[in-house]
């Protein structure tokens, strides 16, 4: 009998421990999940904003006063991660990452369209040469 | 009357920009900030150290919101949280830096910067006690900037305003509560606003205990992430 009570008292601060701690870690977890979502965002929107070779020339070679609050530099500012979680962190870089590869296959696809319209003016540039100079041959 | 006064003031303002600059060599820089970002209804307050070395880097040690310490060595960023026991170490083909630091250590810089960047100043006017300058962009930016308004009140930087190509507001700088070392005032008190669509961005940053040339702590020194502590390795 007396076991039983310990053991009922036991489970009992046992789950009322749980009860508590709970929320708590659940809460934790949201947080956490929340702050990597967050960083996400975050992180992509800079990978599209980045980038620009004329503002990381100001800044690194002249760090002058007020380029540092207008154009964005190759690579996201420290102050981006300054203060945030090791989860933001985590997150920023993956959508940084995702962010960075999206816009690289975006100039890569105009690269290939300007490349390839390009290549036409070309073809069409040495046709009508061609038909230019067969025109005169048969002139002759 | 008004064109000599004009010209008189073409004549000297390269020796009031240079003389704004240092002469005085820095081999290090330490200073206390808070950085208070306002973004729509959102604030964001970071409190923490800056340690510089030129010759060095940057060591950034965060005591708000959270603890952390980052790192910034050319194109290395390491960032360690001693509490949770985590580190990372990115790297990229580009430098890392710390902007608004930089900024804040811009007006060491000869004429603020500018004309090494290619910038051209056109017209200068004084207000009162302002001597305003205007300066337009290089070729390279001059489709995305328009001009560039500085503002100085004996040699210290007061004011500075990005137009876009319309004259619109792009981004406005107020520096003030300067700390003069050598011949170079400091601001002490940095308030910016990006302007944006719908929106816009203000960054406040206060700094203080600014030295220079000073030893730094023996934390920062000898700054280790302990050996227990695995790194997790981040290329940008």
């Amino acid at each position: 009998m007396f076991r039983f009570t310990a053991v009922t008292r036991a489970l009992a601060l046992t789950l009322a421990i749980l009860m508590f701690v709970t929320p708590l870690l659940a809460q934790q977890t949201q947080n956490s999940i929340s702050d990597f979502m967050q960083g996400k965002i975050d992180g992509e929107r800079a990978a599209k904003s980045t980038g620009a070779g004329f503002g990381w020339f100001l800044l690194g070679c002249v760090g002058g006063v007020l380029w540092a609050y207008i154009l964005e530099p190759d690579v996201p500012g420290a102050e981006a991660l300054m203060g945030k979680s090791p989860e933001y962190v985590m997150g920023y870089d993956e959508g940084y990452k995702k962010g960075a590869k999206s816009a690289r296959v975006k100039m890569a696809f105009y690269g290939c369209i300007a490349s390839g319209v390009a290549y036409c003016a070309l073809y069409f540039v040495v046709i009508a040469a061609a038909a230019s100079e067969s025109d005169n041959n048969n002139e002759w | 009357m008004i064109i000599k006064k004009n010209l008189i003031l073409l004549l000297l303002l390269p020796f009031l920009l240079i003389s704004s600059a240092s002469s005085q060599i820095i081999k290090s820089v330490s200073v206390d900030f808070t950085r208070v970002v306002t973004k729509e209804a959102s604030e964001e307050v970071v409190k923490g150290n800056i340690y510089y070395q030129p010759s060095k880097g940057i060591v950034l040690k965060i005591n708000e919101p959270i603890q952390q310490w980052m790192v910034l060595e050319q194109n290395t960023m390491l960032i360690y949280y001693q509490n949770e026991r985590k580190a990372f170490r990115f790297k990229s083909e580009n430098p890392f830096s710390l902007p608004f630091f930089q900024a804040f250590l811009g007006v060491d810089k000869d004429g603020f910067g500018l004309s090494e960047a290619g910038f051209k100043l056109f017209r200068n006017e004084m207000k009162g006690d302002t001597l305003f300058t205007y300066w337009k962009p290089p070729e390279q930016a001059n489709k995305t900037l328009g001009n560039t308004i500085m503002g100085l009140e004996k040699d210290k930087l007061v004011l500075v305003e990005v137009q876009d190509t319309k004259g619109g507001e792009l981004a406005k700088t107020t520096f003030s509560n300067h700390f003069q070392y050598g011949a170079t005032f400091f601001p002490l008190e940095v308030v910016s606003i990006k302007y944006q669509e719908n929106s816009s961005i203000v960054e406040k940053i206060v700094y203080a205990n600014l030295q220079f040339n000073v030893t730094f702590p023996e934390e920062v020194v000898n700054f280790k992430i302990p050996a227990d502590i695995e790194i997790r390795e981040i290329e940008w």
